[in-house]
């Protein structure tokens, strides 16, 4: 008894030892096949992380379309950047043809983005000749007028190349304004291209000006613009 | 596009040069800026004044393309800071450091490579136009 035990135990190890090679086509064609799989669900996951980002846009822009309702509002993609590093000019893929006017205001992620500073007047239906060039708060040649939501002390927020990097941009006030870190900064009535109340951004450092006159408020734009898509643009006139 | 333009400026002189600096420079002022024409002038005028140089150097010396686009690099930084300048901004010192420096240095880094494949762009180029010159 103990030797067939004996002989029974080395047929098995000896069968199952076999066993193993036979397996391996079989576990190389199971391996390809998840390895194709993996790839196949990886590509699917970025392309859904992509949607999800493009979906947390959209759902924003429009919250502000809604908000905005009053005037006409048009979603926008954003189609090109300035490669230069002196301007922080973009440009939309829509002009004219879809409503887009010079002057009208861009928004996005919740705040301002800019100005339409020239809105293509071809009515081709491709998307190079249908765009518009969209001057942005941060850029040097930028001017809004705005007021401190706290405390409805009105001042200019200029963009500043020397803060372009830090995506900041500089809020200058009458030196008696109360002005502090963290006050939320919209824009005013005063202005003839935006309407009163967009949010722009919130208060990062004040500092008095050299000449005792003025305050330079710098600000931190809602907007990311380093990574800007989707656009809403609205058309505003004084007095609506 | 500095590179390019100086790159092929080099190779096919400065007629050529100057046409391609201005069509890239247009192309540019089209898309971005907020006026046609400054960037055009710019390249058309870095186009032509390289494409001086076109005979008097040889192909597969790399020093000549290299200073070139320096050179063309500063110049286009320089013509930014004057604009800048013009509307008060005079921090010379910031603009040269944080912007023209590094832009200079990418640039001519590039520049390299992209002289080396326009070379070889040109070449092809030049082969065609003999085949064409035999035929008449």
């Amino acid at each position: 008894m103990p030797i067939q035990k004996g002989i029974t135990f080395v047929i098995d190890k000896t069968t199952n030892f076999f066993g193993y090679f036979g397996e391996i086509d079989a576990l190389r064609t199971e391996n390809k096949n998840l390895k194709e799989t993996n790839e196949k669900l990886f590509y699917e996951n970025t392309i859904l992380s992509q949607y999800e980002e493009e979906n947390k846009n959209l759902k924003q822009l429009l919250e502000m379309k809604n908000l905005y309702q009053t005037y006409e509002g048009i979603g926008a993609n954003v189609i090109g950047k300035d490669s230069s590093n002196w301007y922080k000019v973009i440009t939309i893929d829509k002009g004219t043809a879809r409503g887009v006017k010079e002057n009208s205001v861009i928004l996005a992620n919740g705040g301002l983005v800019g100005h339409v500073w020239e809105a293509s007047e071809l009515t081709s239906t491709s998307t190079t000749a249908n765009s518009s060039k969209v001057l942005s708060i941060i850029d040097d040649r930028s001017s809004v007028s705005a007021e401190v939501a706290r405390t409805g002390d009105v001042g200019i927020v200029n963009g500043d190349i020397e803060l372009v990097n830090e995506g900041l941009c500089v809020l200058e006030i009458n030196v008696e304004s109360e002005v502090i870190k963290g006050d939320q900064i919209v824009t005013s009535h005063l202005s003839s291209i935006y309407p009163p109340g967009i949010p722009i951004g919130t208060v990062e450092e004040v500092a008095d000006g050299k000449n005792g006159l003025t305050r330079y408020a710098y600000i931190k734009p809602y907007v990311d613009f380093k990574h800007l898509k989707n656009v809403l643009v609205i058309n505003y006139k004084q007095g609506e | 596009m500095i590179m390019l333009i100086v790159s092929f400026a080099l190779l096919r002189g400065n007629k050529e040069g100057s046409i391609i600096g201005i069509v890239a420079g247009l192309l540019h002022d089209l898309s971005f800026s907020m006026t046609v024409g400054p960037t055009a002038i710019i390249y058309g005028l870095i186009g032509y004044v390289c494409g001086t140089f076109n005979k008097n150097f040889y192909r597969e010396n790399f020093i000549l393309p290299f200073i070139c686009t320096l050179c063309s690099s500063l110049f286009y930084s320089i013509t930014c800071i004057f604009s800048f300048m013009l509307r008060g901004k005079l921090n010379i010192i910031f603009f040269m450091k944080s912007i023209a420096i590094p832009e200079m240095i990418y640039t001519i880094t590039l520049s390299l490579i992209a002289y080396q494949i326009t070379y070889l762009i040109n070449e092809k180029l030049e082969m065609s136009e003999r085949k064409t010159r035999n035929i008449f």
